[in-house]
């Protein structure tokens, strides 16, 4: 196994956490910063924050900060869209994330890519496949694909312990 | 048709690069496919007409110019095959042979197996190239026979001497390594006698192969042990008969066992299953639902569908055009005539493209017929397949979806619906049982029937089944419809014999669902010992929609036109005031009412008046009252993706001209919720 090889990925920033995802699967990043370009969809799941018309399609845009289990964006806090295309189960779902902010695209090489820690704040592996540490930082590398399949509301952490 | 094919074909290959042999080889592919479609309807309808001199004339012309472009292209086994049954077909068209149920078996089976062959053009499947030479044995056999017969004319045979031999073959992987060809040792045992039938048996890994043969003739254990000199330590031969247990009598022995066989094949195996020359019925819906989705990759249109739209073309080139010219002027006044009239144009251009994907359903049909003859034929069973209105044009993606729930349908009657013939005489029916398929058109509305007389769906059974596999909890109070809705459940199966055809379980929920996300209905209807009937109401075409518009709040939603009866308004007052009862008074009726506002929690200020749309959807009435009607909007349909799927009152999205979303309302779901609720 080659472990130089590296990969590009955008780093986002929710909160105080930092997440990173494949640059292959992002197809746009819409900066709205305002909450008229997402048509509320009533009566859905509190983790949809509505649908978006991207080049003409209709796509369902997830509030992140909901879905994994943070606080609400506030009235008139600016936030990004990350259009992105996933696979899950063999077929192509284009969805939109919200994120607080798109930080950086940077190369992460595959050995730097280190399993999550057992110890202190249990992460979910079913939806952080691992960290890698940048600059004293720690970076989450999400497995978008499971948590936004999950119709549940995604815990990243599986003991709600803060410190 | 045939003549057609030729005549283009060589127009192509002169007006163009004749080398270029490859572009071609796709056109022969599927002009060859159209051909075969064309002859299992043939075939069919021969059955039914044994001595129609036109039918016969019309397989053999097809079996000859497969046989000869085929050849063209280098797909020597086709033109092989197609030659040996292009040579029986000229023996029945001279009047030396006569059509018998064996010849148009053998012809279905070798329609099936060119088909696999234009995929597999080398033959490097092994088990086509097994089915390959035993379909040429059988039809090079047949001639002799007939050949013999010719000469004998009606002397009689004597078949006295015949033996029947099984063999089991059992190949594993030091078969391969000693390079033995297989097929010489088969080929040694055809010599000897005929080989009446090929099948696999079911092996433990991938490496090796299990094949059961048997073998008809007036031989005796010597002459196999010679013929199989090379693969000797590889068989275990048996003698089954001192007689032909393929002679009419014997054969149904014989299809039991194999059928058994085939049982325990499927029960021990998950792997694909390729029957050689026994009839595969396990996977025939698979195989007619595969068959129809590639049958409709092209579709024929009728040419003055074509020549309106050469029409709307030059008139668009036209307007467009003008209203470049128009746009130097800067004045609107000049440009709007303009405007208007593309925006005519893009209403016709709608309508023309949605015309052209209309393909009558009849084009699936011989399908149908197919599996219909087949599983009828399998089971033992006496079945007439009956259409009326294959006229009935449907959206090509339509044609597509409704083809696996129609397939299960007409399984489930085939199946679980029609008795056996001793069944229906002992409770005073024709032998001969009818399942038939019916489609008819009301304005947008498509309904397709499938219905049978067979023995009806069995209220009690299903309810015990379902308290049984636990699809339900109650047994009391449950009105036909709730009952009959319960076999759509997943996982529910009534049939306590798991055959090869249906009864695990799968089926009639997978109907439901693909007509649901149709957007269709689904309507049982059952009288016991009289029949069942199956209903599908369909929209003509699900991609583009006409509706209208409205506004609550900030909040556009979308309704279907076609199901809109009257618009009317009231004040917004008077319907609080009746809310809690969920219907108001509207042309003396009492109807119930949805108002968007109170469905959807929108809380912005509220206009004084309130307007109201009437629709009607299963002959129920429902008012649904909005802020505003913005108008008509022709909705390109939306769907919004998985995640969003599972939403009750909305079923789809529209982009607006503005580029805003508007959501197209489930009326159906809607309705139900309502009528339910009121019912309470």
């Amino acid at each position: 196994m080659n472990n130089t090889i590296s990969n590009s990925y955008l780093l986002f920033r929710l909160q105080e956490e930092l997440f990173a995802v494949s640059v292959h699967k992002v197809l746009e990043i819409i900066e709205t910063g305002d909450e008229h370009h997402i048509t509320h969809l009533p009566k859905a799941a509190s983790s949809i924050a509505g649908v978006v018309n991207f080049r003409g399609d209709v796509i369902p845009v997830v509030n992140s900060r909901l879905k994994f289990d943070m606080d609400n964006y506030s009235e008139g806090e600016k936030f990004v869209v990350i259009i992105l295309n996933l696979q899950i189960n063999e077929q192509e779902h284009v969805v939109g994330l919200k994120a607080d902010k798109v930080v950086d695209v940077i190369e992460i090489k595959n050995e730097d890519v280190k399993p999550i820690p057992e110890v202190g704040q249990g992460y979910n592996s079913d939806y952080i496949e691992g960290v890698v540490n940048r600059a004293n930082k720690f970076i989450m590398l999400l497995n978008l694909e499971n948590a936004i399949s999950s119709n549940e509301i995604v815990k990243l952490k599986e003991d709600t312990v803060e410190d | 048709m045939v003549f057609c094919f030729f005549f283009n074909l060589y127009i192509q290959l002169f007006s163009m690069d004749v080398n270029d042999l490859s572009k071609f080889k796709h056109l022969f592919i599927e002009e060859a496919t159209n051909l075969l479609n064309s002859m299992e309807r043939i075939i069919l309808n021969l059955e039914k007409n044994p001595s129609d001199v036109e039918l016969i004339q019309e397989v053999f012309r097809v079996m000859h110019t497969i046989k000869g472009v085929s050849g063209m292209y280098g797909y020597t086994a086709i033109s092989d095959l197609t030659h040996h049954i292009e040579n029986i077909f000229d023996l029945i068209r001279s009047g030396s042979l006569k059509v018998d149920k064996e010849i148009l078996d053998t012809t279905l089976m070798v329609v099936d197996h060119l088909f696999a062959l234009l995929k597999d053009e080398k033959v490097e499947d092994p088990s086509l190239a097994l089915k390959q030479k035993e379909l040429i044995h059988w039809c090079v056999q047949f001639i002799k026979d007939a050949k013999g017969k010719i000469f004998i004319k009606e002397f009689v045979e004597s078949d006295s001497e015949l033996v029947t031999y099984n063999v089991i073959l059992h190949t594993h992987q030091s078969v391969v390594d000693r390079r033995i060809n297989l097929f010489y040792a088969i080929k040694d045992l055809a010599a000897i006698g005929e080989i009446k039938n090929i099948s696999p048996l079911p092996v433990q890994d991938d490496n090796e192969e299990r094949w059961s043969i048997f073998i008809v003739g007036d031989f005796s254990f010597d002459d196999i042990e010679e013929a199989l000199m090379f693969v000797y330590e590889y068989c275990i031969i048996r003698k089954v008969a001192d007689y032909n247990i393929f002679d009419e009598e014997q054969s149904d022995i014989v299809h039991e066992e194999l059928e058994k066989e085939e049982l325990d094949y499927i029960a021990t195996s998950n792997r694909p299953k390729s029957t050689v020359i026994n009839k595969s019925v396990g996977s025939n819906t698979n195989k007619v639902i595969e068959s129809i989705k590639q049958n409709i990759t092209r579709i024929s249109v009728d040419s003055s569908k074509l020549d309106y739209l050469m029409y709307l073309v030059s008139e668009l080139i036209t307007t467009s055009s003008q209203l470049n010219i128009s746009s130097r002027s800067n004045s609107v006044a000049t440009m709007l005539p303009h405007i208007q009239k593309l925006d005519r144009l893009s209403k016709l251009f709608r309508n023309n493209a949605l015309e052209i994907r209309l393909i009558p359903i009849g084009d699936v049909v011989p399908k149908f017929n197919r599996l219909v003859r087949d599983v009828s034929n399998s089971l033992g069973k006496e079945i007439e397949f009956v259409t009326e209105g294959m006229e009935t044009e449907l959206d090509k993606s339509s044609i597509d979806m409704v083809t696996e729930p129609l397939v299960h349908m007409i399984r489930n009657s085939l199946d679980h619906g029609i008795e056996l013939p001793e069944e229906r005489l002992a409770k005073g029916k024709s032998e001969k049982g009818t399942i038939k398929l019916k489609a008819s058109s009301s304005g947008n509305d498509i309904f397709i029937e499938v219905s049978d007389d067979g023995k009806g769906l069995d209220k009690d059974r299903i309810i015990e089944k379902a308290l049984e596999q636990g699809v339900l909890d109650r047994s009391e109070d449950l009105s036909d419809e709730q009952v009959f809705n319960i076999i759509c459940k997943s996982g529910f199966s009534t049939n306590e014999v798991v055959s090869s055809l249906s009864g695990r379980g799968v089926g009639m929920d997978v109907v439901k669902q693909k007509i649901s996300e149709m957007r269709g209905e689904l309507d049982i209807c059952s009288r016991p010992g009289e029949g069942t009937k199956f209903t599908i109401k369909l929209q003509q075409s699900i991609a583009i929609l006409d509706t209208l518009l409205v506004r609550s709040g900030k909040m556009k939603f979308l309704l279907p036109l076609s199901d809109i009866e009257v618009c009317s308004q009231m004040l917004y007052s008077n319907i609080d005031k009746r809310i809690k009862y969920s219907t108001v008074d509207f042309e003396n009726e009492l109807t119930p009412f949805v108002s968007l506002r109170n469905l959807f929690d929108i809380s912005e200020e509220k206009p004084k008046m309130a307007k109201m749309v009437v629709i009607r959807k299963n002959n129920k009435r429902l008012a649904f009252f909005t802020d505003e009607i913005v108008g008509q909007h022709q909705a390109v349909i939306k769907p919004m993706g998985e995640l969003v799927k599972k939403h009750e009152e909305i079923s789809a999205a529209s982009v607006l001209g503005n580029g805003e979303i508007a959501f197209l309302l489930d009326t159906n779901m809607i309705n139900q919720n309502v009528y339910k609720k009121s019912a309470l």
